[in-house]
């Protein structure tokens, strides 16, 4: 019986735990091996819901912080040179979720975010790629303290690697 | 044999007949996803006003990149009643095409609606992700499709917009991928309606 509990556990923890890398998709053909200026537009909260916190300010933050990173020029969208590449965020889906009940029950108070990111080449103005990226914290050392964060710093990464991977032709 | 004997093999039938049972209702209920249960009810957000337009709907999905849906098959997902493969749960371009369709042919908003011809406007739907998440006990479809309309005259793009859509499911993934096609469908018709054409 003892066996029986641990396999489904288990099961349980590997099928919260599936990991997918988002990917930038475009028309084919459109090259993006020019890039190397980002102008980051301030993340828009399109969920019709408001946090504790600015989660979409900290959220651009994390953002350009993680392309700088890269080595990637880094300004807002509005300062950005005409051949640069603006990436626009908006939030989908945001929740908190909450540490504690994940402490208490796995898969309960899960940290939530899901951001639609659009690129758009600034001297056509036309958008060239799409990205969608879905993140959920759903445990950790103490229920994943600080989860409603760290979602927002994964995401951004995600988001980061996902630009840099099609510029550079990954 | 003891007693012992008897209450441990009890204990251990029980068990793997109730992981049968949750297995077997999981099974029964594998039904890959129809473009008919993708339309959503046209409400109010249309503004009734004579259809005046033709339409052309040209539909795709990603072939190469994108769809991102996990291909592991976890024993939660089986519990759950979500026992089909990921590749079956997919929403594949005739389904999209059907869908999209049928559901502007609903709406109203256009004369006609078809898959071929010179008409009107033309409306490219490029199907770019779609993607199961399932966490605990918790499962999540989030579809997301680019849509361009554009005027057949002049080429020119009349409107164009990426719609990111997801529906919190309990059933399989296919019901999960049509219950988020359809608040997709419901964003591009609503956004259509805004439109003076």
């Amino acid at each position: 019986m003892k066996r029986i509990v641990l396999i489904i556990a288990m099961s349980l923890l590997i099928a919260g735990c599936v990991i997918e890398q988002p990917q930038v998709i475009s028309q084919p053909g459109i090259s993006f091996a020019h890039y190397n200026a980002l102008g980051i537009a301030p993340a828009s909260n399109d969920t019709g819901q408001s946090a504790d916190f600015d989660f979409a300010e900290t959220f651009t933050q994390d953002l350009r912080s993680a392309l700088r990173g890269k080595g990637y020029q880094i300004s807002d969208a509005s300062e950005a040179p005409p051949d640069g590449l603006i990436v626009q965020c908006s939030f989908v889906n945001y929740e908190e979720g909450n540490a504690f009940t994940r402490w208490l029950a796995f898969g309960l108070g899960a940290s939530k975010a899901t951001v639609k990111t659009t690129l758009v080449d600034k001297k056509s103005g036309k958008a060239v790629g799409d990205i969608v990226t879905v993140k959920e914290i759903t445990g950790g050392v103490l229920g994943g303290i600080g989860g409603y964060e760290a979602v927002l710093e994964s995401v951004a990464n995600d988001v980061s690697i996902a630009i840099d991977n099609k510029i550079k032709g990954a | 044999m003891g007693i012992q004997s008897v209450r441990k093999l009890r204990r251990r039938y029980s068990a793997a007949t109730m992981l049968i049972a949750i297995l077997g209702l999981g099974s029964c209920t594998i039904v890959p996803p129809a473009a008919n249960n993708m339309i959503p009810s046209i409400g109010q957000a249309v503004e009734a006003r004579p259809a005046t337009k033709t339409l052309l709907v040209v539909a795709a999905t990603d072939k190469g990149q994108g769809v991102t849906m996990p291909s592991e098959q976890g024993l939660l997902r089986w519990s759950l009643g979500s026992a089909e493969p990921a590749e079956r749960a997919k929403i594949t371009e005739s389904i999209f095409r059907d869908a999209l369709m049928n559901t502007l042919a609903h709406s109203g908003e256009f004369k006609t609606v078809g898959t071929a011809g010179v008409q009107d406007y033309r409306l490219d739907g490029s199907l770019y992700a779609q993607q199961v998440a399932i966490a605990g006990f918790n499962a999540t479809a989030t579809i997301g499709v680019r849509y361009k309309l554009v005027e057949t005259s002049s080429q020119k793009q009349v409107w164009g917009d990426s719609v990111v859509s997801q529906c919190a499911f309990s059933g399989t993934e296919s019901e999960g991928n049509e219950c988020a096609m359809r608040k997709n469908l419901a964003v591009l018709v609503e956004r259509l309606g805004r439109l003076q054409l």
